[in-house]
């Protein structure tokens, strides 16, 4: 257990508000398809965060 | 919840930015990833040309690889290799995209019960069921994503592009590769990261005999070429114990549960520095029902304390245990578990099943 609450705090200091999607100033989306259109529209690259508790 | 620093949200707000959390409907082609994960982030353009990659563990720590100074500077580093990429062709083709709803083994397990999230690991899992039951699967699938130390060095945890150590007459040192290099490009591909190199050294074949590493030196190019050894993906189970995917592998040996600690091995009279286990679990039920069956059939039972398999007791914990059985045991052969139950040592004679 230690071990996973070590990653979560740096993960959520990592990617802040990815971990709720409200926090700090990104929007984070969940979808893939409407990440990579945002993308396209916006001109900018994407960043996909995957984490898994082990 | 805590926020990312001034400098990360910036770098961020450069991105189009998704929290991937269920990967039904994640485009496994486009995004061809190290799925036993604790944390990954990757770049991409709009069309999936992939810039860079980020993460990874090992098993000691699974933040060995993490550090705000290299999150940022991959993120720097994806920003100036999109900048310097020429247009999507239209030529170009995007890979089909290929879906964990495309698996066999994945669309029988949700028509019995609907998947609603697709774990990371579980890409993983439903892959090798697939490829067992098309009778696809060789054993040297097991080594997806070597780790560094199969070619002989480590970078920084800061700035992951430099070479922080070089294992004495490895692949690395014999080919000249020195502290404090900047490795730019492996195999042709631009690095940015730990997990840049490891993506490179996943597609090399088992059978790749050099990759080849273009690095900055004293602010000179130079170029290596690392010569890689039979086996050279391969790493033991000791190393291997943190992924996920061991479980997939066979044969498994049907029990398993967790290493005393030492208060609880003084109260046994059993030396601290010693491994054992207390049976927590026997596998008696699903697909693997014959492994735990075969070790009931020995006569293991719960809370039987094992204090060493086939001779061997060297274990750093479950996931150790586990995977070195996978690696070292053989379907057909009689092996002896020792263990303690009521306190008295048994010897018990098991039949290693798959």
């Amino acid at each position: 257990m230690g071990t996973i609450m070590r990653t979560l705090a740096l993960v959520a200091v990592l990617v802040g508000g990815a971990e709720s999607a409200r926090a700090g100033e990104i929007a984070w989306l969940r979808d893939v398809a409407a990440g990579e259109a945002l993308a396209q529209s916006a001109g900018k690259p994407l960043l996909l965060v995957l984490r898994c508790e082990r | 919840m805590a926020v990312a620093t001034p400098e990360i949200e910036a770098l961020a707000s450069r991105f189009a930015c998704v929290r991937v959390t269920n990967l039904r409907g994640f485009d496994l082609a486009r995004y061809p990833l190290d799925f036993d994960l604790t944390f990954l982030a990757v770049t991409a353009t709009a069309d999936g040309r992939i810039l860079h990659r980020y993460g990874g563990r090992n098993g000691r720590d699974p933040e060995a690889f993490l550090s705000l100074d290299s999150f940022a500077s991959f993120l720097e580093a994806s920003l100036a290799t999109y900048r310097s990429l020429p247009p999507a062709s239209s030529a170009a083709k995007a890979p089909d995209p290929r879906t964990i709803e495309a698996s066999p083994s994945f669309r029988r397990k949700d028509a019995e019960k609907r998947v609603d999230c697709v774990h990371c690991h579980m890409i993983g899992d439903f892959r090798h069921r697939d490829d067992v039951a098309a009778g696809k699967f060789r054993p040297e699938q097991r080594f997806r994503f070597p780790d560094l130390a199969r070619v002989g060095f480590e970078v920084e945890r800061d700035r992951q592009s430099t070479v922080a150590a070089v294992a004495a007459d490895g692949p690395a040192a014999r080919a000249g590769l020195r502290v404090g290099d900047v490795i730019a490009t492996a195999g042709g591909a631009r690095i940015a990261t730990r997990a840049d190199l490891q993506w490179q050294l996943d597609r090399a074949p088992a059978t790749a005999t050099r990759l080849e590493l273009e690095v900055m030196r004293d602010g000179q190019p130079a170029t290596l070429a690392l010569a890689l050894g039979e086996r050279w993906k391969e790493c033991d189970a000791r190393e291997y114990a943190w992924r996920p995917y061991k479980w997939n592998l066979e044969p498994a040996p049907g029990f398993g549960g967790k290493s005393l600690d030492s208060a609880e091995k003084r109260e046994l009279g059993l030396p601290e520095d010693a491994w054992a286990m207390r049976v927590g679990y026997l596998v008696t039920w699903g697909e693997r029902a014959v492994t735990g069956q075969a070790a009931q059939a020995a006569g293991l039972r719960k809370n039987d304390i094992v204090l060493s398999v086939a001779g061997e007791s060297r274990f750093d914990g479950e996931d150790h245990f586990q995977a070195w059985f996978r690696f070292t045991q053989r379907v057909g052969t009689k092996i002896e578990l020792v263990v303690l139950r009521d306190g008295r040592r048994r010897t018990l004679k098991m039949e290693v099943v798959g």
